[in-house]
């Protein structure tokens, strides 16, 4: 139980030095700087904050939702999009992202209040990492859903939530 | 499904990659020359792009432009056009596509390096330690520029030429060592080349047979065991020593497919491939609904674009290989009059759509082993208009005590609670069972009774109660807080259970709007009193600014969680009904103090 504590608390340093990393690298464009990574953000094992995972690649809003399909590769993290979630599709209108999920993000979603933030939240704070966008809607099957397992309201364009994500020291 | 036409195809990509802690620009060397850069290089979706100028004096290339965007640059045996902002090039006339098109940058044409590397085979290499970017020229262009730096009438001839040396000496960097190659389970086929240190590496796509070959440039370590892998794509994964500098990778492929390699912090590569799609067709089901089917190793998402004058709809798949090619095919349609497939970039298949009227992606399924986006005759707002416009359900307000039966109660003075009005909001109900836990337990029925429960005790206590629910029935979470401003209530509590994919969790939390400090104060008090009776892990107080129920409401409110339907012991607890008794005594306990604490 310690040794899993410490584990995590060290992958958080280790994200966390990564994290500084990837904000100095916000330096101009001239300076051909080191291998692309993006953040996804996924829960924590006992569920009290969303915890960012560094992939390596291009932060495309693409690569981001597939990286939040496929789970976690961090020891310890837990998933946040239901078993067997697809994304239909998705499009970009201004700084609005619609995503397009299919019914299994409902209907394998294991409800809690907890549950369907960090779901939720695990989605917009892993997107909002892309400048471009500010809000994300949520659809099922193209349609708008008015909540996910009853405690948020999904009718409404959501913007990124910072204080679920986890304190960094 | 085989290429038809295609013998002998050689995709050469270079992916360069830089160590992680590095801050500084890089230097350019083209051949045995460091380039002067006037314009810095640029770096664009993992492409270098360099001065067209620089290309023109250190390759010897004449370069004419050919209109206002369009330029020629002519090598000795070959001549490539490519055209600012676009990303399509010609080479010796035949067309390509750019994964990053030219463009202009501090008044300089700025061009793709890999793209003109791998029409002209010369390779790059990143020298980790001169922390500089080598364009290794073949030997008839090293040969071809060398007489031109030597001819004292050619005025493009670089100042003061650098002789960089380091290029042949890759053995003399610290040796990386070659340590496991794993299948990564995904949505897509991956696998990563596990290297204790920096490798240079080298990639080429052959066909026929179709195969991937790595090249690990520097490296120690014996090659691995054979993997055999039931993947759509990758077939097995073979390595030797193909030199005592070299370990070379090959991947045999059920078919090329366009492949991405990224380098990972700690030295490791990554091989990404693309899905694969094609077989494009339109057609109207039995119920008229128009559908677009095609094959492919799964399913990726696309984005979808929707633009006006000429109405058109577009369908970009990322990370997709088009098989088949370029299509073209007209519809015989309503609403659509045309379709064009292609690869739009080498990671990109774009469907184009040419409409008569709107149409929207709303769906997509699987059929017969062909997958299928399902569209809605409408745009994106007419969908949305028809699929919001019969409500669920009506609200149900059930006020249990009112006014004058309270009044007739003979020892109401001696009550703590006369005159307050509480609504207790029960989660879920109906058609949502709210969190389902791991023995089958619905979070509905244990939050109805503890609600009961509690109303009870409250009532007793001489407040009046009104409930969102007091049966097993759906109510919207937006018209809870429409109850409690109808009763113009003094609290508000939800009660909920919580639920959650990781074992670990359990325990109690309270969740507030940070909205009002009121609330605050609320939950504190409620907390304090179920982690003191029930005897549970304490979660703390959970500031949510994002809970409907919550922010509906005008007056103090709290969402309680008392427990977790996911953890075993937990769920066992919440369906013993002693347990919810004294989850519902907590509550009373903690309502009871928050208003005399306020008086």
């Amino acid at each position: 139980m310690k040794i899993k504590r410490l584990i995590a608390g060290m992958i958080l340093v280790l994200a966390c030095v990564l994290l500084i990393r990837v904000i100095n690298w916000q330096e101009p464009a001239n300076h051909l700087t080191s291998s692309q990574t993006f953040i996804v953000y996924f829960a924590s094992e006992e569920g009290f904050s969303l915890v960012p995972e560094i992939r390596v690649g291009e932060g495309l809003i693409h690569n981001r939702l597939e990286a939040l399909v496929e789970g976690p590769r961090t020891p310890n993290l837990v998933r946040v999009f239901p078993h067997d979630t697809r994304i239909i599709g998705y499009q970009i209108i201004d700084d609005l992202l619609y995503v397009n999920f299919n019914q299994a993000f409902v209907d394998n979603h294991p409800g809690g209040s907890l549950g369907e933030l960090l779901t939720v939240y695990g989605l917009v704070n892993s997107v909002t990492e892309d400048p471009q966008i500010n809000k994300v809607v949520i659809l099922v099957e193209g349609k708008q859903i008015p909540t996910l397992a009853g405690h948020l309201d999904l009718l409404e364009p959501l913007s990124r939530d910072q204080s679920l994500i986890a304190k960094m020291q | 499904m085989r290429k038809s036409g295609l013998i002998f195809i050689i995709l050469l990509s270079f992916i360069i990659s830089f160590s992680f802690s590095t801050q500084a620009a890089f230097n350019l060397y083209i051949g045995e020359h460091l380039t002067e850069l006037h314009t810095p290089l640029k770096r664009v979706n993992g492409n270098i792009l360099v001065p067209l100028s620089v290309i023109a004096d250190y390759l010897a290339v004449k370069i004419e432009m050919v209109d206002e965007t369009g330029f020629t640059m002519e090598f000795p045996t070959k001549t490539i056009t490519m055209q600012i902002d676009e990303v399509n090039a010609l080479v010796n006339g035949v067309e390509q596509v750019l994964e990053v098109p030219p463009m202009v940058s501090n008044n300089e044409i700025m061009v793709p390096l890999r793209f003109i590397a791998d029409a002209l085979n010369f390779r790059i290499v990143f020298d980790n330690q001169q922390m500089a970017l080598v364009l290794v020229l073949n030997k008839d262009m090293a040969e071809y520029v060398a007489s031109k730096l030597a001819d004292p009438d050619w005025e493009s001839r670089p100042k003061s030429p650098t002789v960089f040396t380091s290029s042949t000496d890759l053995d003399e960097f610290e040796r990386a060592e070659l340590r496991e190659i794993v299948f990564l389970d995904g949505p897509r086929s991956r696998v990563f080349i596990d290297v204790q240190g920096y490798t240079a590496y080298e990639s080429v796509l052959l066909t026929e047979p179709d195969r991937l070959f790595i090249d690990l440039i520097g490296i120690d370590g014996d090659p691995l065991p054979v993997l055999e892998l039931n993947d759509p794509i990758i077939q097995r994964i073979r390595s030797s020593r193909f030199n005592e500098n070299t370990i070379r990778i090959v991947l045999d492929l059920n078919e090329a497919t366009h492949y991405k390699i990224h380098r990972w912090p700690n030295g490791g590569l990554e091989i990404e491939f693309n899905y694969q799609i094609g077989d494009f067709q339109f057609y109207r089901d039995a119920n008229g609904i128009a559908k677009l089917a095609f094959s492919g190793t799964a399913q990726p998402p696309f984005q979808s674009t929707s633009f006006h004058s000429p109405t058109r709809l577009s369908l970009d798949f990322q990370d997709t290989t088009l098989i088949g090619g370029y299509k073209e095919f007209s519809v015989d349609d309503s609403r659509v009059k045309q379709i064009r497939v292609s690869q739009y970039t080498p990671s990109v298949t774009r469907v184009v759509l040419d409409l008569t009227a709107p149409l929207t992606p709303v769906s997509s399924g699987k059929v017969n082993d062909q997958f299928e986006v399902i569209f809605f005759d409408g745009t994106a707002e007419d969908y949305q208009r028809y699929t919001l416009s019969q409500p669920e359900v009506d609200p149900y307000i059930a006020i249990s005590s009112d006014a004058e039966e309270a009044d007739m109660d003979l020892d109401d003075s001696e009550k703590p609670l006369k005159g307050r009005v509480v609504v207790i909001d029960p989660g879920h109900g109906g058609s949502d069972p709210g969190a389902i836990g791991v023995a089958g337990t619905f979070e509905k029925d244990i939050v109805l009774d503890i609600g009961l429960k509690l109303g009870e005790l409250l009532e007793a206590a001489g407040a009046r109660v009104a409930y969102t629910r007091i049966d097993d029935r759906y109510v919207s979470i937006f018209d809870r807080p429409v109850v409690a401003e109808i009763v113009n209530a003094d609290i508000f509590i939800s009660i909920h259970c919580n639920s959650y994919e990781g074992e670990l969790a359990k325990g109690i939390e309270t969740l507030y709007s940070p909205l009002f400090l009121e609330n605050f104060r609320l939950a504190q008090i409620i907390q304090k009193e179920l982690v003191v009776e029930l005897e549970m892990q304490d979660r703390g107080l959970r500031p949510r600014p994002n809970l409907h129920v919550l922010n509906g409401t005008s007056m103090p409110s709290v969402m309680v969680e008392l427990g977790f339907l996911s953890h075993p012991e937990e769920e066992k607890l919440l369906n013993s009904s002693q347990f919810r008794a004294r989850a519902a005594d907590a509550l009373f306990n903690g309502v009871v103090r928050y208003f005399m604490q306020q008086n």
